[in-house]
């Protein structure tokens, strides 16, 4: 903006740019140290940073044992949590902000989709246990479809709301060329409108895995043993005797790390996906 | 654009697999929760939901623990969604640029928001540990005799709201950019031409222009921190005392350590009513501000 | 359409990956519907006849570490696969009652406490099974009067057996020549004794003021009065309440200044390197490690002493297994309840797992002895005898230790807390249940 490179203003921007740089990076650079620190450190004598490097909390959670029964096991199933959500949410959710858009607005339409949004406005605390009830009577408990399709019904609610804003945005004239063509509505909405917002779908795949990924709440209610993804992990860690702060940092590390790689190699398309769609009100 | 009754049947099409999977998923349990909460169910008298009473409601608009947990759901959002919208829009409009450098450090501060909540509210558990924490570590560093964070009723809260925006800042900073990124230039230009100084242009500019960024960001956090749970749930568990007891963990502690069911049933939705009503006001808000433009 | 096929194979992947999902490791899918054979014919407990069985235990490295050990020779021995599942403790709480709630029963055999109280109608009655194999033999004196009842009827089944207790230097009271306190005023007395003659990198009491829930030990501990009034509702007597609370005030003065800050790791820690003369804590966290010159700088010099009985009573904390009624094979999982409180493995699963014995044997065997010194149990087991549950429901604890808990940090006074407990358990029920717990020590209820 400004052409002068050392103005008052550049330097005092840097300065924050570096502040804010520094706030996110050291608290976690703090945490890999806590999980490297031998015990005693933790406990005792705290220093900042660690004296040896030990990685016996890294190697306790990627044994070979853990990934049938332990840690990578419960990883394998966020993964799978994440991505089987993320599908069907973006697809089922695309589909229909599409259908809600191109409808007739009527009186049936803004009650739709005031029941979709709504979803996203209330807490989830109050599903907890009518959702275990749900599930039971599926005989569902304790399973990964039950976590997912908990995960793709507060996904959705996002997907429309996204998703309908770029709709709204797509130029009439191509769909209506397609429709003049010959083409029935389906044909024309997966030929003509998606390819045109796939950055939107992107966008929305991206938060979406996320969203999956770090939920608690609703995986700890339904998922007591087999089906635990990491979250509920981490947060069963604290027990009543005490808490291992070393092996709670390096598994918080492990889970992190999937994560802050998505967002560190998609953030220019979730960026371009939110600009062209959402923000634009 | 003129549907024919085909097109109508395969549009419905498209909308049918969401709806459905909404239906069952949410609307049930979330109508199932409403029936309980007109009925008396308490673990501890009764395996059945009986009878019909609006005594949870009663119990729930009275007791002055559930009030003071909203009252400190209220406070936690209104301190937590301040502090993000300034530093948001602050850092997005610090960070404008398309140097490398600053493309790499806009990625880092993106990093927060795609950590666990739980994640976060355990790292800084670990932190703010007043014996070993790093933050009393540092702070005694400098000379400064860090409070008992976590134990002092006096001082949870502050930690909680530091939790809470260290991680969700990046949600703002992300928006804000995405939106600043859409301001055309030869608009600043003009601007700067014209001898606008730079607060001159933020305040008539960036701000009015950044309007629906703000919307967005404020009609999501709202929701979330005022329903604020995974964090204060591995940060603090609502203690010490009830400094940190928000609305959802009063319900949870409720529902699920009492099993007082259909009284938590109550609560959940005397503060959805409530939260709907807040978002009724935003949206209004926000139609009315989409007019003037 | 191409695209509609599209989504077809979409949602049959989504279907074949949640199916190999929902796949559960080398340990068992809940146990299948399948008939189980008739009631318990005259004389021996007929073989188990279930081939699965899931139970639950806390998840701590003592417990569910014996319950894993014990599995693997269950299996071999009769043929059973028993999966051990653990959780961290508000979990397995919440995890056991929705088990029942919801009417699941996937968890043949439950680890919980009094504080499952709200379901106890739903356990199995043992008091037949327990005469019929003769269980009982050789327990600590009086320990199947605290194990859980409903109705009258045993439903619980005792292991890990610890009670509240004050764990002290006995090298330096012998050197100060300072008496073990049988009064709440000794009690203070040797604070105040320790204080004069400490060196000053000892401080002469520690306690985990930062850990949850442990406040309302100390209370229960101190508070000389009753929980319950003559009207069968919750009620403190408010002046004793009050004295009890700034008597707790008066203990955490002796101890270092972050004291309302330190978990139980972090106090445990200060006795074990020798930089507290005194502790009130649950001595099986302490114990194992007492022993051990790795961790602890101060083997052979801790004891643990008795309460004094002029006020409260110890904390009790006695696990116990429970069998749900509406579970299939209940012969099954009373032949593992049976076995992992027997006498044989708790001598072992002391010495491996620190898992506390209920059998006065194992405290007086050679191994133990060696270990630990002669009569280094005394004490505890006068805590044993004399510890009871909380007289409450897990609500009204919650209660107590909050609102004590704002006292210490000096944000009410004493007799404002005592008076908000009480406003505050005004609200609560009694249940007939909590009623039939308190009833076990006369002082819990107003004549």
């Amino acid at each position: 903006m400004n052409e002068k490179k050392f103005s008052a203003y550049q330097i005092f921007r840097w300065l924050i740019i570096l502040l804010a740089v520094a706030l996110v990076v050291l608290p976690i650079l703090f945490l890999f140290f806590t999980s490297v620190k031998p015990q005693s450190e933790l406990y005792n004598n705290p220093k900042i940073l660690p004296t040896q490097f030990l990685w016996d909390n890294y190697k306790s959670i990627f044994t070979f044992e853990s990934l049938n029964s332990g840690i990578l096991f419960y990883l394998k199933n966020t993964i799978i949590v994440a991505l089987v959500s993320t599908l069907i949410t973006v697809a089922f959710g695309s589909m229909c902000a599409y259908g809600l858009s191109r409808l007739r607005k009527g009186k049936l339409i803004a009650i739709i989709t005031a029941v979709i949004v709504v979803v996203r406005f209330y807490p989830k605390i109050t599903v907890i246990l009518p959702y275990f009830l749900l599930m039971k009577n599926l005989h569902l408990l304790d399973t990964l479809s039950a976590i997912i399709i908990s995960h793709i019904s507060i996904g959705i609610p996002l997907t429309v709301m996204m998703m309908t804003t770029f709709y709204n945005e797509v130029p009439k004239e191509m769909e209506e060329a397609s429709r003049v063509d010959g083409a029935s509505v389906l044909t024309t909405y997966f030929r003509v409108v998606v390819p045109t917002t796939l950055s939107g779908m992107a966008a929305t795949a991206i938060l979406m895995v996320m969203t999956s990924w770090n939920e608690f709440l609703l995986a700890s209610g339904l998922a007591s043993n087999h089906a635990k993804t990491f979250p509920i992990v981490i947060a069963g860690f604290v027990t009543d005797k005490g808490t291992d702060w070393g092996g709670m940092a390096a598994l918080s590390i492990v889970a992190m790390v999937p994560m802050v790689l998505i967002v560190l190699f998609t953030q220019k398309y979730l960026i371009r996906g939110l600009t062209a769609g959402a923000v634009k009100g | 654009m003129l549907t024919t009754k085909k097109d109508r049947k395969y549009l419905w099409l498209l909308v049918a697999p969401a709806l459905i999977i909404i239906l069952v998923a949410q609307a049930y349990p979330l109508m199932y929760s409403l029936v309980v909460s007109f009925r008396e169910w308490a673990l501890a008298t009764s395996d059945v939901p009986l009878g019909f009473t609006l005594d949870n409601y009663a119990k729930a608009l009275t007791n002055p623990n559930f009030l003071y947990s909203c009252k400190i759901s209220l406070q936690f959002m209104v301190r937590t969604i301040i502090i993000e919208l300034v530093c948001g829009f602050s850092l997005a409009y610090l960070f404008i640029g398309s140097s490398k450098i600053i493309k790499l450090c806009r990625t880092v501060v993106l990093i927060p928001m795609s950590i666990a909540s739980v994640v976060c509210g355990n790292m800084w558990r670990i932190f703010f540990d007043t014996n070993t924490g790093m933050v009393n570590l540092m702070l005694s560093a400098v000379g400064i005799q860090g409070p008992n964070w976590l134990g002092d009723p006096n001082w949870a809260m502050t930690a909680a709201i530091i939790s809470s925006i260290w991680q969700y800042v990046s949600f703002s900073f992300l928006i804000y950019t995405a939106s600043m990124t859409s301001i055309p230039d030869d608009l600043i230009e003009a601007a700067k031409i014209d001898g606008a100084t730079r607060l001159g242009i933020i305040r008539k500019i960036f701000i009015p222009m950044t309007m629906p960024a703000t919307l967005l960001i404020l009609i999501f956090r709202i929701i979330d921190s005022f329903f604020v749970f995974d964090q204060i749930y591995t940060l603090t568990f609502g203690g010490p005392g009830t400094s940190t007891q928000v609305v959802s963990m009063y319900i949870y502690n409720q529902g699920l350590k009492y099993y007082n069911i259909s009284y938590a049933s109550a609560c959940a939705w005397v503060v959805m009513i409530l939260a709907f009503f807040i978002c009724g006001l935003l949206l209004q808000f926000k139609k009315r501000v989409e007019n003037s433009f | 359409m191409k695209r509609i096929s599209w989504l077809a194979l979409l949602v049959c992947i989504m279907m074949i990956v949640t199916s190999c999902g929902t796949s559960n490791p080398p340990a068992q899918t809940p146990s299948s519907d399948a008939p189980v054979s008739g009631a318990p014919a005259e004389g021996e407990t007929p073989a188990p006849s279930a081939e699965k069985m899931t139970v639950t235990y806390m998840q701590s490295g003592i417990n569910d570490e014996a319950a894993k050990a014990l599995a693997a020779k269950f299996k071999e021995e009769h043929g059973v696969e028993v999966e051990v599942v653990a959780f961290p403790w508000d979990v397995l709480r919440q995890n056991n009652t929705t088990d029942i709630l919801s009417g699941n029963h996937q968890y043949s055999v439950m680890s919980g406490g009094a504080y499952l109280v709200d379901i106890f109608s739903h356990m199995t009655p043992l008091t037949s099974y327990i005469e019929k194999d003769g269980f009982g033999e050789g327990l600590i004196p009086g320990l199947m009067d605290k194990t859980n009842y409903y109705e009258g009827e045993v439903i619980g089944i005792p292991y890990n057996l610890d009670a509240y207790g004050i764990v002290y230097r006995k090298d330096l009271f012998e050197e100060y020549g300072i008496a073990l306190p049988t009064t709440w005023a000794e009690f203070y007395d040797c604070l105040e004794q320790l204080k004069a003659k400490l060196p000053p990198e000892i401080a002469p009491y520690a306690f985990a003021g930062g850990a949850p829930e442990q406040v309302g030990n100390l209370f229960l501990a101190r508070y000389a009065g009753y929980y319950i009034n003559s009207d069968g509702n919750y009620e403190i007597e408010e002046e004793k309440a009050a004295k009890a609370i700034e008597d707790i005030i008066k203990t955490y003065s002796y101890g270092p200044n972050n004291i309302s800050s330190l978990s139980i790791d972090q106090a445990n820690a200060l006795f074990l390197q020798g930089n507290a003369a005194m502790t009130e804590c649950w001595p099986s966290f302490l114990y194992g490690a007492a022993t051990d010159p790795s961790q602890s700088s101060v083997v052979g010099k801790w004891g643990i002493a008795p309460y004094p009985t002029d006020g409260g009573v110890p904390f009790l904390s006695c696990w116990n297994m429970f069998i749900p009624k509406e579970i299939e094979d209940t012969d099954t999982a009373w032949q593992w309840v049976k076995e992992f409180a027997s006498e044989e493995n708790a001598l072992d699963f002391f010495l491996d797992y620190n898992m506390a014995p209920i059998y006065s044997s194992v405290y007086t065997s050679p191994e133990v002895v060696e270990k630990f010194g002669e009569g280094a149990f005394d004490g505890h087991m006068q805590n044993v005898a004399n510890a009871f549950d909380f007289p409450m429901s897990g609500e009204g604890q919650d209660i107590i230790c909050r609102i004590v808990g704002d006292a210490l940090v000096g944000k009410i006074t004493s007799a404002q807390a005592a008076a908000q407990i009480n406003q505050n358990l005004s609200s609560l029920t009694v249940t007939p249940q909590v009623l039939e717990l308190a009833a076990r020590d006369p002082r819990f209820i107003q004549k």
